[in-house]
């Protein structure tokens, strides 16, 4: 698992690769409270690089999302997988997260939000 | 037919779930199956696990777990097994996929994906202390046509992971261990390498392959902290040396005999899942004049421990096959015994015959005849072999060849017991004895001339006193005393009448509260049934013996033999 983040414009793109499973969730997990701790919530997963996920992941992507939300943020999913993405929709997250094709349609979607321009 | 894959048994922690996964992996490799299918299985069996190392068990209450893989036609069937606290009913409440996510109980995911990627879920929960949760999963698999390559190049670098595809392919211990060390050769550019295996018994490695590039396949010996295998064996470290020639753990007297120049080594453990190591892989002369890199270390160790869970695997395989071999046997063994004894009642005027024959294992030390001989009479034999098993059942062969060759002489009873009982004495050194009641009954008159050997005196219901009275003669079992002395008796069935001949399996069947059924049940039971046919009598004191049995238990074979004169 290899996890890296870019901020620009407030907007932080955490690119996820490889496996995330039990054992490594931890670390995934430590990443994503330290964004929302210090009050970035507006996060983009760029998932293109990601083998394989379990729920141990994925229940860390629904508590960053309710956290965002709340403070008025989102977390956008972008360039999911064939893989990734059947088992986002066996879990329902199909319907939850916004998910977009290119992290930048998903960056692009955040800006559009940020001046009015739903 | 189910054919076991594999069985794996480590200690529920977080580090292990990795070791379940790739475990189930190399067997989804081994099975060709889509990659599709891989990672949905794989998916599903870290869920199961992760429930297990985070629910059943807490830091202060560790435990195993156990997952085994079987194939039974074209469905692979994963059993979880662990001893830990059960799941209760409300954690499997179902998921709800449309909830909101913010109201959502995530906890259920797990299980929604287990139920989802696999086509069959039971699921049994242990109800007390000493009984296992157990989680059986099945999925149909489709297998990768010939030609179509698993693709997912991140996995084809992965060196380890080729470890487990080669291995995956054979569970054959010798050529497992072949192609493993060609394996680790190739990929750590190696000269040669030999592949070591402890022998517990003797404290010693024994190389049990030595890389093809080796002109010498004799087996090689070294003791358990001697010699740089050796040392690492004892130790568990993994040892890099740059020039063995200076090492003073190096034994060049191997080098001696086969002209073979040491100069780099790098040797490491073979752990199995449980973290004993079971063997040691040594790695000879680095090409290209450098020695071994710390990289090649880890690479080693790593393929190490895969290696050792498919070195185990070969071995359980290898166990399982010797059991399915033993268990065919016993059935093949079965089916002759059960031919020798004639398999339908015999047919005579104005009598109502049957009989039972429950092996308690596979083959039984009991057994029954009866045949017509030429003067009309009926010959019937029952008897009891000591000793459970291949070797009773093999005792009663004889015996029986025995005893029907000397009734068709038409000895008399008394002759029919010393003969047979001077052959036994003969022709048998492994001191096994049987207890025999042999009669010749004449259908017209009713008239049975007897003798026994030490058996249970059979039951002679009379319809006229409604008495029961013992068909008993003196006598001792055959194959024990050479000068044994036995004698004969005539009774006669008169019409109504009911002869009940039987083992010591009936009548020493034993309840829960240690209670034989005892011969006073058995008499009773008989006299209740007296009305009904033979057939239904010997069903009767079949269930009231397994009735009476019930938590108890049954130890012995059970037959029986009714004879009913109309």
């Amino acid at each position: 698992m290899k996890i890296s983040q870019h901020e620009q414009n407030g907007i932080t793109l955490i690119t996820l690769e490889g496996r995330i499973d039990t054992e490594n969730a931890v670390e995934m997990n430590e990443v994503f409270q330290n964004l929302t701790a210090a009050n970035k919530y507006k996060l983009v997963v760029d998932m293109s690089g990601l083998t394989y996920i379990s729920s141990a992941g994925l229940r860390i992507l629904a508590d960053t999302l309710t956290r965002s939300r709340q403070a008025g943020g989102d977390v956008k999913l972008a360039a999911v997988n064939k893989r990734i993405s059947r088992v986002l929709q066996i879990i329902g997250f199909t319907h939850h997260f916004a998910i977009y094709e290119t992290t930048s349609a998903a960056i692009k979607d955040f800006q559009a939000q940020d001046h009015g321009l739903r | 037919m189910m054919t076991l894959l594999g069985e794996l048994r480590l200690p529920a922690k977080l580090e292990n779930i990795r070791t379940v996964v790739s475990f189930v992996g190399s067997i989804s490799q081994h099975l060709k199956l889509t990659e599709k299918v891989q990672f949905e299985i794989e998916l599903a069996v870290e869920e199961a696990v992760s429930n297990i190392v985070q629910h059943a068990y807490t830091p202060d209450e560790p435990g195993d777990m156990l997952i085994a893989a079987a194939l039974h036609d074209d469905t692979l069937h994963l059993t979880l097994i662990d001893w830990g606290k059960p799941m209760q009913p409300g954690e499997i409440t179902p998921f709800d996929i449309n909830a909101p996510v913010e109201t959502r109980i995530t906890g259920g995911m797990g299980l929604h994906f287990i139920n989802t990627l696999m086509d069959h879920v039971t699921r049994h929960i242990s109800s007390t202390p000493d009984e296992p949760n157990i989680l059986k999963m099945e999925k149909s698999i489709v297998r990768l046509q010939p030609g179509e390559k698993t693709a997912n190049p991140v996995r084809d670098l992965n060196a380890m992971l080729k470890v487990s595809r080669v291995v995956g392919t054979t569970t054959d211990l010798d050529r497992l261990l072949a192609l493993i060390l060609d394996e680790l050769v190739t990929t750590l550019n190696a000269q040669r390498g030999t592949l070591y295996l402890i022998d517990e018994e003797r404290g010693e490695l024994v190389s049990h392959k030595i890389s093809s590039q080796s002109h010498e396949p004799r087996t090689m010996r070294a003791r358990v902290g001697d010699g740089i295998a050796g040392t690492v064996a004892s130790t568990g470290q993994v040892l890099n040396i740059q020039d063995a020639a200076f090492d003073p753990r190096y034994d060049s007297s191997v080098d001696a005999k086969t002209g073979y120049l040491t100069q780099t080594v790098l040797a490491a453990p073979m752990r199995n899942p449980q973290g004993e190591i079971i063997g040691v892989v040594q790695m000879l002369n680095k090409q290209g004049d450098s020695p071994f890199t710390v990289r090649d270390e880890q690479l080693l160790t790593a393929m190490s421990a895969q290696a050792a869970i498919s070195i185990e695997n070969a071995r359980l395989y290898a166990q399982e096959i010797q059991q399915q071999l033993v268990n065919q046997e016993l059935e093949t063994a079965r089916g002759i015994q059960q031919s020798f004894m004639p398999q339908e009642s015999p047919h005579l005027a104005g009598w109502d015959i049957s009989m039972l024959w429950t092996p308690m294992h596979d083959v039984a030390g009991d057994f029954y005849d009866f045949f017509h001989l030429p003067d009309g009479r009926l010959a019937l034999l029952i008897a009891d072999v000591s000793g459970k098993g291949i070797p009773a059942a093999m005792f009663m062969a004889l015996s029986q060849t025995v005893l029907r060759f000397a009734m068709s002489l038409n000895n008399s009873p008394i002759e029919v017991m010393e003969r047979t009982n001077r052959f036994i004495l003969d022709h048998q050194r492994s001191r096994m004895f049987a207890t025999v009641f042999a009669g010749y009954l004449d259908p017209a008159s009713g008239r049975m001339a007897y003798a026994s050997a030490g058996h249970n005196p059979p039951m002679h219901y009379h319809a006229a006193t409604e008495e029961i009275t013992e068909l008993y003669t003196p006598g001792v079992a055959l194959g024990v005393f050479r000068d044994a002395k036995f004698e004969e008796r005539v009774c006669k069935i008169e019409p109504g009448d009911i002869v009940l001949l039987y083992t010591d399996g009936i009548t020493e069947a034993i309840n829960n509260a240690a209670t034989e059924f005892g011969e006073h049940r058995l008499a009773a039971l008989l006299r209740q049934n007296v009305r009904h046919n033979a057939y239904h009598i010997t069903q009767a004191i079949k269930h009231a013996v397994a009735d009476f049995a019930g938590g108890g238990g049954i130890f012995d074979d059970e037959t029986l033999m009714i004879l009913k004169r109309l």
